[in-house]
């Protein structure tokens, strides 16, 4: 195996912050309190290594501590223990635009933005054509940026950055400002720079604007590394965090919802407890094991599920692939027996291939007692046009649906 | 390029003040934005400063020029009183915006990477802008008052320099200090308000009794003022009581940058 050349390498990493209370107005007791105050640790052992030239997205929950390891990259803000060595300049972007200085013009500010990233006036001064013609508003370009309207004033901030030429870049939420035209030119631009060989960190909690670009994903969960992996398997477990923690938040709630649906079955015997069914992941490609490029109906097709549930009895997983028009083409009837009450699941299933020709088709998954009583339906669970020849995008759906919107129960006849 | 990022780095003070120097751009630029900012929105720019300055000073010469009688020898009170206001108005600003220096801005230290100790330097320029301002306007009352200018004026040089460094001193501290007490910029403009009557802006030094000297001497803008006033209008020079207060400002300047290299990395978490 080669041996990768590292360009940041992450030691026990730890960070600990005290729960701060609302300043007072007292010395004394502030700096006593910082002694006294409760402290946790937003960052516990951290143990990474990074190799030059991959694109990292690191995601997790809000407050998981990813902000945290990229300002202590970035240098902000200190480490409380642990060692960090990285090989190349770095360039910190945790926000785009800033340190530009409202009351400088557009031309000053390339200077100052370009020497907090690294760069030596000569440098900006050889690079600023290139500059100001990526910005585009050359005529502005000696008006103080507070008058800029704020596209302009994140492409000037993102002309600077692509200029920069560090060997590893930092960027966090990059993706979620700007507009849809932005984010694709900042996708494009990290490819970019990918093709360069610079290495780049992207944080975000939103992984699906990054998954296609991503060498590699790490989750982060409460100041925890707990998976680094493909893009596809480390979004997976993220969305399993997610609802698990969603779960327990909704514990109360459910309660209440199952009474409803209590209502809603009065008329079957069923137990209304089987409402509890989750799913937490759906995947279709040609490929049991990888998410394919293409989904083509010549070939065998799988179907992944993942998903939890909660039931005193058996029951049916009854999966419908349908026309458009909704005529059932294909029916599977998966038995579900039960060993413990809550039970997560993967099944992973083939449809032939040629099953159907059709254009589009429809998936609905339908939870049955054994008596085929249906209890659930998530209908038009995802849609999608097949051509029998031609490539298909990729096609991959995560779908969390509240036991809100579970649609009426209908009877299995109408199957 | 290599670099190590450690819990409990050290930085030894040289490479500390190389690192000041390095971002000198940093503190530049965004003491060239406080100035367009104060100066380039008024259609009156600098001169709204300088008819501030003189209405300013007409009522302290009615005060205590023309009410009290305040002696100043041969010399007309609002040319006496002038060097002492515009001196006091630049230690005053540099003390009061520095207090807000770090907290004002959080968002910039939370993000980026800058010596900490810049974003209160960058307070120097702005206010040396003011200070040049009432200089001018100290010439042009000189020669209206028909004073002739004397080779003491070049002593003004290190004056300022001294200056710099009291207003330095106290401002870093307080700057510090805000992250522990919120409402300090507060306090410190009563403190300032108070101070200004047992500083010899408004009057001589020498009328203060000699029991009561010790309030002057050991307050740095006092020495300044008084040996400003010693250069621009060649009179005695003041006793060497008022070097104390020098030694203060100069032992809290480097104290202050001593403290501002250990703290440097834990400020963005103090705030």
């Amino acid at each position: 195996m080669i041996q990768h050349e590292k360009a940041i390498v992450i030691k026990d990493l730890n960070k600990k912050y005290y729960k701060k209370k609302q300043s007072s107005s007292n010395l004394f007791k502030n700096i006593k309190s910082n002694n006294n105050a409760e402290s946790f640790f937003a960052l516990k052992n951290i143990n990474l290594e990074i190799n030059k030239g991959e694109i990292i997205g690191i995601i997790g929950p809000n407050g998981a501590g990813k902000s945290t390891l990229l300002k202590i990259l970035a240098e902000v803000t200190p480490p409380t223990s642990g060692k960090i060595e990285i090989n190349g300049k770095i360039a910190s972007i945790l926000e785009i635009g800033i340190g530009f200085q409202p009351d400088l013009s557009g031309y000053e500010n390339i200077f100052l933005s370009g020497r907090l990233y690294g760069l030596s006036k000569k440098q900006i001064k050889s690079k600023l054509e290139q500059i100001i013609e990526m910005f585009g508003f050359a005529d502005f370009i000696n008006t103080p940026v507070k008058y800029y309207s704020s596209g302009m004033y994140m492409r000037l901030a993102f002309a600077i950055i692509t200029n920069i030429e560090a060997d590893i870049y930092l960027f966090d939420e990059i993706l979620s400002v700007g507009d849809l035209g932005f984010q694709s030119k900042v996708l494009s631009e990290i490819e970019r720079l990918k093709s360069t060989g610079s290495t780049i960190l992207i944080v975000t909690h939103s992984p699906k604007n990054i998954y296609q670009i991503c060498d590699k994903m790490i989750l982060i969960h409460l100041g925890d590394v707990i998976f680094t992996g493909s893009p596809n398997e480390t979004i997976l477990a993220y969305r399993n965090i997610i609802y698990s923690s969603q779960n327990v938040r909704q514990s109360r709630k459910s309660n209440v919802l199952n009474t409803d649906i209590l209502k809603k079955f009065k008329s079957s015997d069923i137990k209304p407890e089987i409402a509890d069914f989750n799913l937490i992941f759906f995947s279709i490609s040609n490929s049991p094991n990888e998410e394919g490029e293409t989904l083509r109906c010549d070939k065998d097709i799988f179907l992944k599920l993942i998903f939890n549930y909660h039931s005193p009895q058996d029951f049916k997983l009854i999966l419908v692939l349908q026309d458009l028009q909704g005529n059932a083409i294909n029916t599977h009837f998966i038995n579900i027996n039960l060993s413990h009450s809550i039970i997560e699941k993967e099944i992973v299933l083939l449809i032939e291939k040629n099953t159907f020709n059709e254009m589009s088709i429809m998936f609905d998954i339908l939870i049955s007692s054994l008596d085929d009583k249906i209890l659930i339906n998530y209908r038009n669970l995802c849609e999608t046009t097949l051509e029998s020849n031609n490539n298909l995008s990729k096609l991959m759906g995560y779908i969390n649906i509240p036991i809100k919107e579970i649609k009426k129960t209908r009877n299995a006849n109408t199957i | 390029m290599k670099k190590t990022i450690e819990a409990n780095s050290k930085m030894s003070i040289f490479s500390y003040l190389k690192l000041i120097w390095d971002y000198r751009f940093f503190s530049h630029s965004l003491a060239i934005g406080e100035i367009k900012n104060k100066y380039a929105k008024t259609y009156t720019g600098i001169f709204l400063s300088l008819i501030q300055s003189l209405i300013g000073l007409s009522v302290y010469w009615l005060i205590f020029g023309i009410a009290i009688k305040i002696e100043t020898g041969n010399i007309p009170y609002p040319v006496f009183a002038l060097p002492g206001i515009i001196i006091w108005q630049f230690f005053s600003y540099l003390v009061g915006t520095s207090s807000g220096a770090l907290i004002n801005s959080e968002h910039l230290i939370q993000k980026l990477y800058f010596p900490r100790i810049n974003l209160t330097l960058a307070k120097v320029l702005p206010g040396l802008v003011d200070l040049a301002a009432g200089f001018i306007l100290f010439v042009i009352l000189f020669f209206i008052f028909g004073l002739t200018p004397n080779f003491g004026w070049f002593y003004i040089f290190p004056i300022i320099l001294v200056l710099i460094i009291s207003g330095l001193a106290v401002g870093l501290w307080t700057s510090i200090l805000s992250l522990y007490i919120r409402d300090l910029s507060q306090i410190i403009i009563q403190i300032t308000n108070f101070v200004i009557f047992i500083t010899p802006v408004f009057y001589p030094g020498t009328i203060v009794p000699e029991n009561f000297r010790f309030i002057l001497y050991i307050n740095p803008v006092a020495g300044i003022i008084e040996y400003s006033r010693a250069a621009l209008f060649c009179t005695a020079i003041p006793d060497n009581g008022y070097l104390i207060g020098f030694a203060i400002v100069f032992i809290l300047f480097i104290s202050a940058i001593f403290i501002y290299k250990n703290l440097e990395k834990k400020i963005t978490d103090l705030l």
